[in-house]
């Protein structure tokens, strides 16, 4: 499934164009990474949990300078709510 | 808390209610579990891919799901942590030790146990406590450019305001002892008045006034001088003893002490927040970036202490400019701790010798691809005429080599012909003979009865003279002729005479100028010989490529056996009466010839 498919469904179930419904899945998403960026956490009911977990820095070297400098890389993960297995594993 | 956000924003954005927006909302994720189930995957623009994971072990929860986030996500994310990194907090800076002499720290060390004098380590520990890093960095750039810009002058105030209340007492420098003594005499004195010190801690200033004079004249140089001195880099000793030198020349010269040169104010920052930026997202440090900013300290004199690494490498990177900025010069390959408030600098200057070379070549690129357009199109200018000649009108060349073969071969009886028309006869007669179109094989059948005529009529007189008994009913008839000479003849004397810039030749008349040539038909008209061509089929095309040009000019292709020269075929255009008609037709077909060789190299010019 792809964010094209969620979005037709979307403007089918509640009668609204296909822009329109574009446009609320981009606010969405949007305002999640906004989220995730400010607090570092976003939960969703029933869905799951956003967070970002900072990894080791791994040192680097920059042009010709042989100066190792830390490269710092966080990483997104997500975690599932109940619900959600649940329903993933039903049959 | 973040779903009635994004449902009063759809509410808001989108006119609906909130249970409509909320539902909206719940449908999304509803629709990404739904997907994820059927599918296994679920890819969500700007977000990631939520994937099935199986976990073998585990048959309650069989699947799991993984979450690969968009690399904008990924990128968004570390942009933050960057950002975050940036907020550090102070710490504690180490502050080069200096080596003193033993003598001085024993007086120090007695004036710090004393309580006169508060060391300056202990300032400084205090002042970090308090301060907050841009402090200590605006400090520092101070000292740097204290250093760079006012040497000497300052230390002296910086001593006086380092001094707390009671007795300030310095070991005075040989050069300014006279002043430092005279100094040290008022403060005693108003600190007499102004305070009430005890008569023990006066009596001890005085042993260390003494004392101090006594050490003042075996040292001539302060523990401030000397930190000084082994901050400084060569150049500032170089400027050092240049400046001696000057004052020492001056003083011979002209016996007034020196006054030294205003020294410019100095820079209030050193390292442009633009270039320390930059280095940031260089680099990509947030550890690091801060450290930049805060030791831009000036660099220990590369002694051997550890900061150098000996060889000369990483001395002398510290460059005074007249502007009283400084560069440095890194060219040390191997990493230094020491080395790290040149770094900025280092990555400002290949920044902007980056941009600087971009922009160069750049240049360079514009101004060659101009130039050589330029010089293309001149050069094309130019010799414009050349390739007109050599490229467009072959045939002409070749027809004029021709008109100029067939005048030479005919020299001679043009130098016997003259003025009659006998010659022009004979050397018509003397031509091969033309076997093909149309009118010249007429021209070669009236012309003997012309010639016929008129011999006669030069005869005539000869032959009348003795018969001048004969009837007279015969006159007339002898005299028609003779009328008629006048006729023939009279077009050509005054065409000949006339146009100028036509000279008559064994063919015609030749006009040099438009490269063709002027030939009398038997009708006593005039045609334009423009060009001869080894082939019919080019003498043909030629002909048409004029009809296109001036409309209404109809040409023939008249055939000539030169024999050891080939067969020629010679375009003729149009019938005229006079030359000068045939001369403003040939002028008016060569501009026409022109204009569209002009235009043709506008619009290649304009192509290339």
């Amino acid at each position: 499934m792809t964010t094209i498919d969620l979005i037709n469904k979307l403007a089918v179930e509640h009668n609204i164009t296909t822009g329109r419904a574009e446009m609320i899945v981009s606010i969405l998403v949007e305002r999640l990474v906004e989220k995730l960026k400010k607090d570092g956490e976003v939960k969703i009911t029933n869905f799951g949990t956003f967070s970002i977990r900072r990894k080791e820095p791994v040192s680097s070297s920059y042009m010709k300078l042989n100066e190792p400098i830390p490269m710092v890389k966080n990483h997104v993960t997500f975690f599932p709510d109940k619900i959600f297995l649940d329903h993933i594993n039903s049959h | 808390m973040i779903k009635q956000e994004i449902v009063e924003k759809i509410s808001k954005y989108f006119k609906l209610t909130n249970f409509e927006a909320e539902k909206i909302y719940d449908d999304i994720f509803a629709g990404i579990i739904k997907g994820v189930k059927e599918d296994n995957i679920a890819d969500v623009t700007n977000l990631g891919e939520f994937i099935i994971k199986y976990n073998s072990g585990d048959e309650n929860n069989k699947k799991a799901v993984e979450f690969l986030p968009t690399l904008s996500l990924e990128e968004e994310i570390n942009q933050r942590a960057f950002e975050e990194g940036r907020q550090f907090e102070p710490q504690k800076f180490d502050i080069p030790e200096t080596k003193e002499q033993p003598e001085i720290e024993s007086i120090k060390s007695s004036m710090v146990d004393s309580g006169v004098i508060v060391s300056d380590e202990e300032k400084l520990s205090i002042e970090q406590e308090h301060h907050t890093v841009e402090d200590e960095i605006k400090r520092k750039r101070e000292e740097i450019l204290g250093k760079i810009t006012k040497p000497k002058v300052e230390y002296k105030q910086e001593i006086r305001e380092n001094i707390i209340v009671p007795p300030v007492i310095i070991p005075p420098v040989a050069e300014k002892l006279e002043e430092v003594t005279i100094e040290h005499i008022e403060a005693k004195k108003t600190i007499e008045e102004v305070t009430n010190i005890p008569e023990e801690i006066k009596s001890k200033t005085e042993e260390f006034s003494r004392t101090t004079e006594e050490v003042a004249s075996i040292i001539t140089e302060t523990p401030k001088d000397i930190e000084e001195k082994t901050e400084q880099s060569f150049s500032d000793f170089f400027t050092e003893v240049s400046k001696e030198e000057q004052n020492v020349v001056s003083q011979i010269n002209s016996g007034v002490p020196p006054v030294e040169p205003p020294v410019a104010p100095p820079v209030e920052t050193v390292i442009p927040p633009s270039a320390v930026e930059l280095h940031n997202q260089i680099t990509g440090d947030q550890n690091k970036t801060n450290e930049y900013q805060t030791t831009i300290t000036p660099m220990p004199f590369a002694n051997g202490n550890g900061n150098g690494n000996g060889n000369g490498i990483g001395e002398n990177y510290e460059h005074k400019l007249q502007d009283n900025s400084y560069y440095i010069w890194y060219k040390d390959s191997e990493p230094n701790t020491s080395d790290t408030q040149t770094m900025s600098y280092e990555y400002e200057l290949l920044y902007q010798a980056t941009k600087e070379a971009e922009y160069k070549s750049k240049l360079r690129i514009y101004v060659t691809t101009f130039i050589m357009f330029f010089s293309i199109v001149l050069i094309l200018l130019i010799f414009s005429p050349v390739i007109y000649k050599y490229f467009f009108t072959p045939a002409e060349e070749q027809n004029s080599g021709e008109v100029q073969q067939e005048t030479s071969s005919t020299e001679e009886p043009q130098s016997n012909y003259t003025n009659t028309n006998q010659a022009s006869v004979n050397s018509l007669e003397t031509q091969p003979p033309v076997t093909n179109t149309t009118q010249e094989q007429p021209k070669q059948e009236v012309t003997p009865p012309v010639t016929q005529q008129e011999q006669p009529k030069q005869e005539a007189p000869k032959q009348e003279q003795p018969k001048q008994e004969q009837p007279k009913q015969e006159q007339p008839k002898q005299e028609q002729p003779v009328q008629e000479q006048p006729k023939q003849e009279a077009p050509k004397q005054n065409t000949t005479q006339n146009v100028p810039g036509v000279t008559k030749s064994s063919m015609g008349w030749l006009d040099d100028y438009n490269k063709v040539i002027y030939v009398q038909l038997e009708n006593g008209k005039f045609t334009i010989q423009e060009s001869a061509w080894d082939s019919d089929a080019k003498a043909n095309k030629r002909i048409s490529a004029v009809g296109g040009l001036i409309p209404g000019l109809k040409g023939n292709v008249l055939r000539v056996d030169l024999g050891s020269k080939g067969t020629w075929y010679r375009a003729r255009f149009g019938e005229f009466t006079t030359i000068e008609e045939a001369k403003q037709k040939a002028e008016e077909l060569r501009n026409k010839e022109k204009s569209k060789l002009q235009a043709l190299l506008l619009t290649f010019l304009l192509y290339t």
